[in-house]
């Protein structure tokens, strides 16, 4: 008789047992998948919330006094070569959204009314072509200017006003009045890196980089700080920069991926070995519980194989049911919630097939073998000893 | 030397088990042989050995002492497979427990032995007296017809030996001279059949008696 219409029968009759088989691996899929993309929604999110403190890296001109530089609340005159953001770039620099400055102290004037301001031309920040991120800074428009809220009310612009701010003899459109920063940003006006080389007289030149680092992989494979690892590439470029590293910005960063991530590695050791061990239980009850029967398909000429075939053909079906029911559920419920619980970018979250595959398939797989284990007891009982023994 | 027309030959064979450090012997020096159309019962008190003397001419219990060959082959030197393959083909098992398996109606508890199809299990369900329950589970059955069923089982592969241990214990007068008479049939049909049994009741069916407790033939010599 076929063994895959006596396993059907068999969970025909013994549909709570199945059951409970399904819904074990149905809910440890399913809390699996769900964490898997809520984490991912979780580090997108703490990505754009550390992303949005600012940048962790500044590159400045090699020349720059360090001391003087703080001294001066993060400020020099002195520049350097633009194209050194395109050697980043060709070079692969453990760095993303690189944002090219380039400022002055200038005076501001609107109407009546002018005050010394620090005029900061920057472009929108630039990813790293293999690491594609929505832009951190995205650019000004030529022509426009946004003003910091001290500086604004320096020259009594207001927040919904349409005035100009002339700086250097040009006039620029201000696009908006940034809200209170509690940093120098406050007194500064913002516009384009171009229209600042140019009122500036100073082609393709920068004051700095401003740039996140990616070091956290490297420094994972080559047990390296992030300041060597970036130190050594930006020696291998120029001679003519220097870096500063926001020491706890990107630490606070490092460290808030890694315990997120470190936390669901863990959660998903605990689920996966939870599984195993139920699933192994529940398949060795159920042969436990059909020792006569097993005793007497041995008993009518069933060989081994067959009966293990039983027992594998039992554990395929509700492992196959049991993880794509939990798989979509999980991810579908996860979906749902992470509009509610990831304010800036629960609405990118998508189902992640790969991961849904994955979790399916290892979940299968395990379920199988744990069914494997109590198919070869069975398979290899002497008949004379199940006969009438069922537990 | 063994009768070459036998199909079964048991030589001395014996069996122990530990019990508690205990040894303890449950038959010992057990010799016969049976050929087809034979029919043998073995009578012996509860926990003589008679189940495990079955088993072992089944091949499925591995004796501690002696051989059991069945058509010529030393059952328990051959490989577990083989040895499967011949219980599928040639033996035909009739369980004191009734083993059914729950979850399959009569014909298809009749199917699992090898080779048999629909219509050879419920002709043999009818034969017995269960034409009009083919389609019943063994949950809805009485003991008696359980009893049938599993005897349906036990022959319709239509098997060399048939080894039924106490098939009409707890049975009725009425179910248990059915069993005997389509036993006793089997063999006059060319089939070979070993009961156990403690019922007197045997006498009139069997060619031979072997009282496995004293080791000698009560009704016919079968060596």
């Amino acid at each position: 008789m076929n063994p895959f219409f006596l396993a059907l029968r068999e969970l025909q009759y013994r549909w709570k047992s199945g059951l409970v088989f399904v819904l074990v691996v149905a809910s440890v899929t399913g809390a699996l998948a769900y964490f898997s993309v809520n984490d991912t929604s979780f580090q997108k999110e703490i990505g754009r919330n550390v992303r949005d403190l600012g940048s962790n890296v500044v590159i400045l001109p090699a020349k720059v006094d360090q001391y003087s530089y703080h001294l001066e609340g993060g400020y020099s005159d002195i520049t350097m070569a633009e194209n050194l953001v395109s050697q980043l770039i060709e070079h692969r620099a453990s760095l993303n959204h690189l944002i090219p400055m380039l400022e002055r102290r200038a005076m501001c004037s609107t109407g009546d009314r002018q005050s010394l301001g620090r005029v900061v031309g920057l472009s929108a920040s630039i990813a790293m072509p293999d690491r594609p991120k929505a832009p951190m800074q995205r650019s000004i428009p030529s022509g426009e200017l946004q003003l910091g809220s001290a500086l604004a009310r320096e020259l009594g612009v207001d927040r919904d006003a349409k005035a100009k701010v002339t700086i250097a003899g040009e006039v620029f459109k201000v696009q908006r009045v940034n809200r209170d920063s509690g940093t120098w940003q406050d007194s500064a006006a913002f516009i384009d890196l171009q229209s600042a080389q140019k009122i500036f007289e100073l082609p393709e030149q920068i004051s700095r980089i401003e740039a996140i680092e990616c070091t956290s992989e490297q420094c994972e494979a080559s047990g390296l700080q992030s300041a060597v690892i970036l130190n050594n590439e930006i020696a291998k470029i120029t001679d003519e920069a220097s870096f500063l590293r926001k020491e706890e910005m990107a630490q606070a960063r490092l460290s808030v991926r890694s315990v997120s991530r470190d936390n669901f590695l863990m959660l998903q050791n605990v689920l996966w070995v939870f599984l195993g061990f139920t699933v192994l239980g529940l398949a060795l009850l159920n042969s436990l519980s059909r020792k006569s029967e097993i005793g007497i398909l041995q008993a009518v000429g069933y060989g081994r194989y067959r009966i293990a075939g039983l027992f594998l053909v039992r554990s395929l079906l509700l492992s196959g049911v049991g993880a794509a029911t939990g798989v979509t559920v999980g991810m579908l419920v996860s979906i749902e919630q992470a509009n509610s619980l990831f304010v800036m970018t629960g609405q990118k979250s998508s189902l992640d097939w790969t991961v849904a595959m994955t979790i399916g398939a290892v979940a299968f797989l395990l379920a199988v073998l744990g069914g494997c284990v109590p198919a070869m007891w069975a398979a290899g009982e002497n008949p004379a000893d199940l006969i009438g023994r069922d537990s | 030397m063994s009768n070459p027309a036998s199909l079964l030959v048991v030589n001395d064979l014996g069996h122990m088990f530990s019990n508690r450090g205990r040894e303890v012997r449950v038959f010992e020096k057990c010799s016969f042989e049976l050929a087809p159309t034979q029919f043998v019962a073995v009578q012996g008190a509860s926990g003589s050995g008679k189940t495990t003397l079955l088993l072992a001419c089944g091949g499925m219990l591995a004796p501690s002492f002696g051989e059991v060959h069945f058509q010529g082959n030393n059952l328990f030197n051959l490989p577990h497979s083989q040895r499967t393959k011949i219980r599928a083909v040639s033996i035909g098992y009739l369980f004191q427990t009734l083993e059914l398996v729950p979850y399959l109606n009569l014909t298809s508890n009749v199917k699992i032995a090898t080779g048999v199809s629909s219509v050879v299990a419920n002709q043999w369900l009818d034969r017995l007296g269960l034409g009009a329950r083919c389609q019943s589970y063994p949950s809805e059955l009485s003991h008696g017809q359980r009893q049938r069923v599993a005897l349906a089982r036990a022959i319709a592969h239509r098997p060399a030996l048939v080894i039924a241990d106490e098939p009409t214990g707890n049975l009725d007068n009425q179910n248990s001279e059915l069993v005997f008479s389509v036993l006793k049939e089997y063999a006059q049909d060319g089939g070979a059949v070993l009961m156990a049994t403690h019922e007197a009741q045997t006498a009139p069916f069997a060619d031979c008696i072997i009282d496995i407790e004293n080791l000698e033939l009560l009704k016919a010599k079968a060596r």
